[in-house]
């Protein structure tokens, strides 16, 4: 008996062993295998598509093998190209000079054509982003941009106006929704504060943007949290006058986004994906709407950010570079673009594509139509370029001063002093080249 | 004496049930939350689904590839849990019953390393380890991961185990003509199979639940991932939201045969051979 | 019992002691070489460095241990979270969790029921426990807000993810998650007492607690010094379920060390690059395990009585 066992498990073993050994596939018939990974699932199955597609027609012999990969993709990616195993082509979730910086991506200059260049415009070179010393890196696809998403029916039971466009009209609406709307459970404002970097990213670093009060200077290369002193205490003032949701310093964004499909949210800030996520995963008889978020003072100083200028890059271990770039080529073309853009999967920033598309069907996509006149992209700060600051971030200093833990000027004099010391430190030791641009300005950045 | 000693029960099963409804009820709500719609899971506040929504099963089957992915984990997990015995119980009965040159020293080497044996931080080196012995894409790389760092902790337990065995019976072994691993295989393993029950449990839920190595060592092979890697992937869809419903559906499917595990390993660890038996 | 016979079989030079302790040690030997002090000794090296995982890593000497020693409260207030959650949790599970297998032990109606029950907690995978405990935990409509306002326990619902209950949600669900581990860790080790002793106790007329006091514990001894350092070493190390449910916040109240130095390898990344600090986690992970093994060798002395009954 027991030898029978043993024997089972030897032939489990090699069984096994040869199932688990994962070689890579020898391809013959001189077909070339390009390996792509990609962190993005929410368009998995039309990808996949496309990926089916290529593979039965494209006329050059190459396979496509598309990887979707896990949370931890960055993680994984730069594992794999320690081994020297990247995959040829990869999804991009950082701008293009974290990659260069890392030797992993491949110049895509040479292969531009006057075409690619007619159809991308000004979104060609987006500098950091996909354009890196003169090098182009990555090509455009859909971006994100943000809003301010409000439910009309809360704003009518407490007799308000219309959205807010200042920050005190903000605080001041939260409370009053929170107070009307004290029969049904509902509340002003809301924040997935439960990652401040993720909350405070979408909302207060927008309406900073739009008031002119972005925390790093561009003119002078330093930071000053003194200009963003007001949303520290806009935020704050809705925690104390009761129009945050309650929770919210542990809120996630799902429950919030349920919570507001239910009806107990007044308005929160978030980006281009959430009318899809209604029209999908929440259903909701909310009658939403949104808006350009609110500024200081009503009076739009500066451009809120459209996030785009990069989705895929070529591995610089890839031993197929031409044979990447037809693949490129092929979900870079305008159709692809455009089916993208119009089976809602992203908003294109493509201008050609842009031109051509119609509006993917999903109620409320209107309202996050790009608008060129309050937003653009914007050079990348030091803090999103990965600068090494010791100590919590400013998102973490606002959050601890929303639940009352440290005190503003102190908060305020601390970040500075540890941002500046980063920036001092970083240029130094030349991991971080100077930014700084004199005649910066904020509605044309 | 008798009316007390009837107070004492009834109290002590109010005890135990009201804490199996501390343990219990949280995994009855993830489990009831798989027949949800993903809108009720999220919006939290009922336990009962408003209405019995049956198809996350079917959906989470298929879209986490579980049947596949299922063979993928049980096959790390058997070599796991029979890796982790074998070297814990051999070890654990040579340290127990045995002095030998460089014992102190391995001892705290085994000490010290469970002091930082967190896959965080040893996660880099181990990938390097792994492809310089050409194993990074292969599961025996996450086998071997999941024996190491699980070790240290199995060899003291065991070596505690052994030690309550009578040093007499071995001695008579010995006297017999057996070796040493005839006295570990003939004398001590039937005697320490309680710890060696709870040594293979815990090991096979390690591996079954590990979720950080398989994602590594399985990056460039999908149809290598495990259930975990599945599980949690099911969050996503096709919509920036995600799907909670169907990932408490998928970890409800993958308790199952967790559950089964557990009955067979309480079987050796509470049947247990009481010392008298063998003494006699 | 089947009969023994060494002595028979091969005449084949008979392996000694040695060689035979060399044998069976070899496998455990060799996955500690490889597994564990392989990652150490690149610990050890990328401590000096600064290194983001990427780029060439830079000596820079003991700048990273200037940085946690003089200007990094940060850290030591995270070492300060991790007491409390590691004690929190432990002084409530381990007397618990032997009291039921001390109870679980004896023959009672439904006791493998029990047993699974206790022990269910430890089988479903943390990220999906801790998404459950935010909608039991949650101030808005929480499940336990809901119960104790219904039972007027409470006038109006509890911040349990706030700054001020924060912790203590956490350490409630470390200890739902651990009960059962050492349960049935207790359960084996009660395995190895032998009946007899039992037996005559009870011929003398010996009550339960007697019972418990004079002859369980001590004979357990052994076992449970190793079971409470595990204990220890585990619950220091722990951080999982908190980078799910809170993420270390609010405010940084349940930021543990060791999640701590989880974020300096694995920072969280959304608006921009992010950059793993392998050299300065490093080092924190170091001092961090300096710390931890300091109190597990003083926990070893002071309990080694505990290890003197046989």
């Amino acid at each position: 008996m027991k030898k029978v066992l043993l024997f089972a498990l030897i032939a489990l073993v090699s069984a096994g062993l040869a199932f688990a050994g994962g070689q890579r596939q020898a391809t013959g018939d001189g077909v070339t295998e390009i390996v792509w990974w990609t962190h993005q699932r929410h368009d998995m199955d039309f990808m996949r598509e496309k990926v089916a597609e290529f593979n039965a027609t494209n006329p050059h012999n190459i396979r496509i093998d598309y990887v979707v990969q896990t949370e931890e993709f960055q993680r994984n990616l730069e594992l794999a190209f320690q081994a020297g195993d990247s995959p040829d082509i990869f999804s991009a979730p950082f701008n293009a000079k974290y990659y260069v910086d890392r030797g992993m991506a491949h110049p895509i200059d040479d292969f531009i054509t006057d075409d690619l260049r007619q159809r991308y415009g000004n979104f060609l070179e987006v500098d950091v982003e996909n354009l890196v010393n003169g090098n182009i890196y990555s090509l455009a696809n859909s971006g994100v941009n943000f809003r301010l998403v409000y439910n009309q029916d809360l704003f009518d039971l407490a007799g308000l106006p219309g959205p807010p466009e200042t920050l005190e009209q903000m605080v001041e609406y939260a409370a009053r929704i929170s107070e009307a709307g004290r029969d049904q459970n509902a509340y002003g404002f809301a924040l997935n504060l439960t990652n401040p970097q993720s909350a405070l990213f979408r909302s207060l670093d927008q309406i900073a943007k739009a008031s002119d009060a972005w925390p790093y200077d561009y003119t002078s290369g330093q930071y000053d949290f003194e200009r963003i002193r007001p949303l520290f205490e806009a935020y704050r003032g809705i925690m104390d006058n009761g129009g945050m949701f309650p929770g919210v310093v542990s809120l996630d964004i799902d429950p919030l986004r349920s919570q507001f499909a239910a009806g107990n949210i007044g308005m929160y800030i978030s980006g281009n994906w959430e009318p899809g996520v209604y029209a999908q995963q929440f259903p909701t008889d909310v009658n939403w709407a949104a808006v350009p978020v609110p500024s200081y003072e009503g009076v739009q100083r500066g451009t809120t950010w459209v996030r785009a200028g990069r989705w895929q890059m070529i591995s610089s271990q890839s031993a197929n570079v031409e044979d990447a770039w037809r693949v490129f080529e092929w979900f870079h073309s305008a159709d692809i673009l455009r089916e993208y853009h119009e089976r809602g999967y992203g908003f294109t920033v493509v201008p050609a594509t842009v031109q051509e598309a119609d509006d993917p069907d999903i109620p409320g996509v209107e309202y996050f139509r790009i608008d060129a006149a309050i937003e653009g992209p914007w050079p990348l700060a030091p803090h999103e370029l990965g600068l090494v600051v010791e100590g919590p971030s400013y998102y973490d200093v606002i959050a601890s001063y929303m639940v009352g833990t440290v005190a503003l000027d102190t908060a305020i004099t601390d970040l500075n002093r540890r941002y500046n010391t980063a920036v001092e430190r970083a240029i130094a030791s030349g991991d971080l080249d100077p930014i700084v641009i004199p005649d910066f300005d904020p509605m044309n950045p | 004496m008798n009316s007390k000693r009837i107070t004492i029960r009834l109290m002590t099963y109010f005890f135990l049930l009201a804490l199996a409804v501390f343990t219990v009820f949280p995994v009855l709500y993830a489990v009831l939350g798989a027949f949800k719609t993903n809108a009720e899971v999220t919006l939290g506040g009922t336990i009962l689904p408003q209405t019995w929504i049956f198809t996350n099963f079917p959906e989470a089957w298929t879209n986490a590839n579980f049947a596949r992915y299922t063979l993928n984990t049980l096959y790390t997990c058997v070599f796991t849990t029979i890796g982790s015995v074998l070297v814990a119980s051999m070890s654990g009965f040579v340290v127990s019953r045995k002095t030998f040159w460089g014992k102190k020293v391995l001892m705290g080497a085994i000490l010290a390393t469970m002091f930082l044996s967190v896959g965080a931080i040893t996660l880099r080196p181990l990938y390097v380890l792994m492809l310089r012995l050409g194993l990074h894409r292969s599961l025996w790389s996450i086998i071997l991961i999941q024996v190491a760092t699980s070790q240290g902790a199995n060899i003291f337990l065991v070596s505690r185990f052994v030690s309550a065995v009578p040093k007499e019976l071995d001695e008579a072994a010995h006297i017999d003509g057996a070796n040493l691993f005839q006295i570990y295989r003939m004398i001590i393993l039937p005697l320490i199979t309680p710890i060696l029950g709870v040594v293979g449990l815990f090991a096979f839920r390690y591996s079954w639940n590990d979720y950080v190595l398989p994602s590594i060592f399985t990056m460039t092979r999908e149809s290598m991932r495990t259930l975990t890697v599945g599980v949690v992937s099911l969050r996503y869809g096709e919509s920036a939201a995600a799907q909670w419903n169907l990932m408490l559906a998928g970890a409800s499917i993958a308790i199952i045969p967790m559950l089964i595990v557990y009955v067979i390993a309480n079987k050796q660890f509470m049947s247990g051979l009481t010392a008298g038996a063998v003494k006699g | 019992m089947q009969k023994l016979s060494f002595a028979s079989g091969s005449k084949l030079a008979k392996p000694t002691d040695k060689v035979l302790i060399f044998l069976m040690l070899s496998p455990a030997v060799v996955l500690l070489v490889a597994g564990s002090l392989y990652p150490l000794i690149w610990i050890f090296r990328y401590m000096f460095y600064t290194f983001d995982g990427m780029r060439p890593p830079r000596f820079v000497g003991m700048e990273n241990f200037i940085r946690i020693f003089t200007r990094d409260p940060w850290f030591w207030s995270s070492v300060r979270n991790t007491f409390v959650y590691a004690g929190g949790k432990l002084l409530v599970t381990i007397p618990l969790a032997f009291l039921l297998a001390v109870i679980l032990n004896k023959k009672m109606l439904g006791r493998g029921f029990f047993r699974a029950f206790f022990f269910m907690p430890t089988i479903v995978s943390v990220s999906v426990m801790s998404l459950i405990f935010y909608f039991i935990f949650n101030t808005y409509n929480g499940i336990l807000n809901q119960l104790l306002i219904r039972f007027s326990i409470i006038p109006s619902p509890i911040e349990w993810l706030g700054v001020q209950y924060a912790m203590f949600s956490a350490i409630v669900i470390a200890i739902w998650g651990a009960i059962g581990n050492y349960m049935v860790y207790f359960l084996a080790g009660l395995q190895s007492i032998p009946r007899e002793l039992y037996e005559s106790a009870e011929l003398d007329g010996a009550s339960e607690s007697q019972t418990l006091m004079r002859i369980t514990i001590p004979m357990m001894g052994p076992v449970l010094q190793v079971v409470i350092m595990l204990a220890i070493l585990v619950s220091l190390r722990g951080y999982e379920s908190i980078l799910v449910l809170t993420g270390g916040g609010p405010s940084a109240r349940t930021e543990v060390v060791y999640l701590y130095i989880f974020r300096q390898f694995f920072p969280m990344a959304e608006a921009g690059a992010f950059i793993s600090q392998f050299g300065y986690g490093s080092a924190v992970a170091f001092v961090t395990s300096v710390i931890i093994g300091l109190i597990t060798i003083f926990y070893l002395w002071w309990s080694r009585r505990m290890n003197e009954v046989y």
